[in-house]
C-alpha cells in the first residue's frame, strides 16, 4: 500500500490505518528505537506510544513523507525515554550523539529554539554539499543511529574507513558552522 | 556542543536525505540504496548526476562527486599578460572536490596497452613516461603518439594526471557545451584505486545526421596519494577501462605542491584537455 493509501486510511480515522503503517514501517520504526532503547519494554510501549501519537497527529497534518515522519516521531519518543533512563548513557544512539556534539565545540550554552533553527539549517546546507556516500554515512550513522560498524558494511567499506570519513565529516561539518558565522 | 539543541536540530534534517539514507532493512519496498551502477535517464541541456564518493580506503585524501548547486558558479583565473589577469565563470555541473594534505607524490605514466598498436610507443627503445598523454596529434601533448598510425583516426583517447592538493579549494568541473547528458555513471573500486566511469554524450546539431556524439570518461583516484589519472575519449568505455587498467605509474621522487597561485578549478573535458 502506498503513503497516500495509507494517509487516506488515518483520514477517514479507519482502525486498518495504523496496521497499514505497521505492516509496511513497522520494521524500520522498531529498528530505530531498539537502537535508542534496548531494553525491550522500554521500546514496546515506545512503539505503542508512536502510534498513538501518529494516530492523534494525522490528521491535521498530512505529511509529504510517511517514513521521514514517523520515524522523527520514535526518535524523538525514545530519546526523551532514554534521557531519563540512567543506562542510557551506555547505548549507541546517544553515544552517537554525543560523538557528534563534542566534536562541536562551545556548546554548552542553554538551548534554544533559535539556536536549534539555525544549526538545522547549516546542517542540511552541510548535508547538501556532501557526496551522497558521504551524506548516507553520516545520517546513518548520527540520525538512524547505526554503529559504525553496521554503517559502514552497509556502504560496503571498512569500519576503519568510516571511522576516518566520519571523523573528516565532523570536521567538515565544524567548518562549514564556523564558515557560516555559528557561534560555536 | 549541547546536545539538546543537536538532538533538535538533527529532527530537521530534510526529508529528502532521510530518505536516502535509509538503511536498506528499513525501505521496505525499496530498491537497495546505492548500487554500484546508476542508469539514468537522459535529461537534455542538463546534468543530472549527484554521486557522492568517498575514499574507499583510509588514504589521506578524499574525493567527492558531486551535481554543481543551482547558480553555483566556477571561476577560472587566467593571466592575459604579467600583471593582467581575467576571470571566467562557469555553471557548475559535474563537480570533483578533493580534500587532503597540500603535496602530492609526483608521478609519471606510459599505457602498456593501446588499441591496434603499441609498438608505436617502444619502437624507438627509449623509456617514455607521460604526464599527458594524447592518441591524437596536438600541441598540447607532451606524450603523442610520434608516428601517428591511420588505425586511430577517430580513436581518441586523452590520458592526463592531476593531483588532489591542486584543488585544496577548487574543483575539477566535467564540462562540455551544452546540451549535454550523462547517461551512466559507475563507481567501483580497483585495488588501490576508487574508479569513476562517466558515460555521456551530446546532441551534435552540425551532423546532417544528428547523430550525437559519445564521450566516455575514466577517473581513477588514488586516496593514499591523491593522485588522479584521468583517462577520457570517444573510443568506448572497454577501451578505455583496458588502456586504464594497464596504466604503469612510477614516482618521480619529486612532489607537487598547493599553491594558491595556481588554477585550482580545472576543466575534464574530451577534446579540450
Amino acid at each position: 500500500m502506498d503513503d497516500e493509501m495509507i494517509l487516506d486510511l488515518f483520514y477517514e480515522r479507519s482502525e486498518q490505518a495504523v496496521d497499514a503503517l505497521k505492516e509496511k514501517y513497522g520494521g524500520v520504526l522498531r529498528s530505530v528505537i531498539v537502537g535508542i532503547l534496548p531494553d525491550k519494554r522500554d521500546a514496546e510501549e515506545c512503539i505503542s506510544d508512536v502510534y498513538f501519537a501518529v494516530w492523534n497527529t494525522v490528521p491535521p497534518q498530512r505529511p509529504k513523507a510517511l517514513l521521514p515522519f514517523l520515524c522523527r516521531i520514535g526518535r524523538n519518543a525514545a530519546l526523551d525515554k532514554a534521557r531519563s533512563n540512567s543506562a542510557a548513557k551506555r547505548n549507541g544512539r546517544l553515544l552517537a550523539i554525543d560523538e557528534l556534539a563534542e566534536a562541536i565545540p562551545g556548546g554548552d550554552s542553554p538551548e534554544s529554539e533559535t539556536d536549534a533553527r539555525e544549526l538545522a539549517r547549516l546542517i542540511n546546507l552541510f548535508l547538501s554539499r556532501c557526496g551522497e556516500r558521504d551524506r548516507i554515512l553520516f545520517l546513518r550513522r548520527y540520525w538512524y543511529g547505526q554503529s559504525v560498524e553496521t554503517a559502514a558494511r552497509s556502504l560496503g567499506i571498512s569500519a576503519n574507513a568510516a571511522c576516518v570519513r566520519l571523523h573528516r565529516l565532523r570536521e567538515k561539518l565544524r567548518k562549514t558552522l564556523k564558515k557560516e558565522g555559528y557561534s560555536l | 556542543m549541547n546536545r539538546n539543541v543537536l538532538i533538535r536540530a538533527l529532527n530537521e534534517v530534510d526529508e529528502e536525505y532521510l530518505l536516502q539514507a535509509a538503511p536498506e532493512e528499513f525501505s521496505a519496498g525499496r530498491s537497495k540504496a546505492l548500487p554500484r551502477r546508476w542508469a539514468m535517464p537522459p535529461l537534455a541541456a542538463c546534468l543530472v548526476l549527484a554521486l557522492g564518493i568517498s575514499a574507499m580506503a583510509a588514504g589521506l585524501f578524499t574525493m567527492g562527486l558531486r551535481q554543481g548547486e543551482p547558480g553555483e558558479k566556477m571561476g577560472i583565473e587566467f593571466t592575459l599578460r604579467p600583471g593582467v589577469t581575467d576571470t571566467v565563470e562557469w555553471d557548475a555541473k559535474l563537480v570533483m572536490d578533493f580534500d587532503g594534505p597540500e603535496e602530492c607524490p609526483e608521478v609519471l605514466f606510459r599505457p602498456a596497452w593501446l588499441p591496434y598498436d603499441t609498438r608505436l610507443l617502444n619502437d624507438d627503445g627509449s623509456d617514455k613516461w607521460f604526464r599527458y598523454f594524447s592518441t591524437e596529434n596536438t600541441d598540447l601533448s607532451e606524450g603523442r603518439l610520434d608516428t601517428q598510425s591511420d588505425d586511430y583516426q577517430g580513436v581518441t583517447c586523452q590520458i592526463e594526471v592531476k593531483y588532489a592538493c591542486q584543488y585544496k579549494d577548487g574543483a575539477l568541473l566535467l564540462s562540455y557545451s551544452d546540451p549535454v547528458k550523462v547517461s551512466e555513471a559507475v563507481w567501483e573500486e580497483w585495488p588501490g584505486w576508487e574508479i569513476h566511469e562517466i558515460h555521456a554524450h551530446r546532441d551534435n546539431p552540425w551532423r546532417e545526421d544528428h547523430r550525437g556524439e559519445e564521450y566516455f570518461y575514466i577517473i581513477m583516484f588514488q586516496p593514499e596519494d591523491g593522485i588522479i589519472l584521468i583517462v577520457r575519449g570517444q573510443s568506448g568505455m572497454e577501451t578505455l577501462e583496458h588502456i586504464a587498467r594497464e596504466l604503469q605509474i612510477q614516482k618521480t621522487g619529486e612532489t607537487v605542491r598547493y599553491s594558491p597561485d595556481s588554477f585550482t578549478t580545472q576543466f575534464i573535458d574530451v577534446g579540450i584537455g
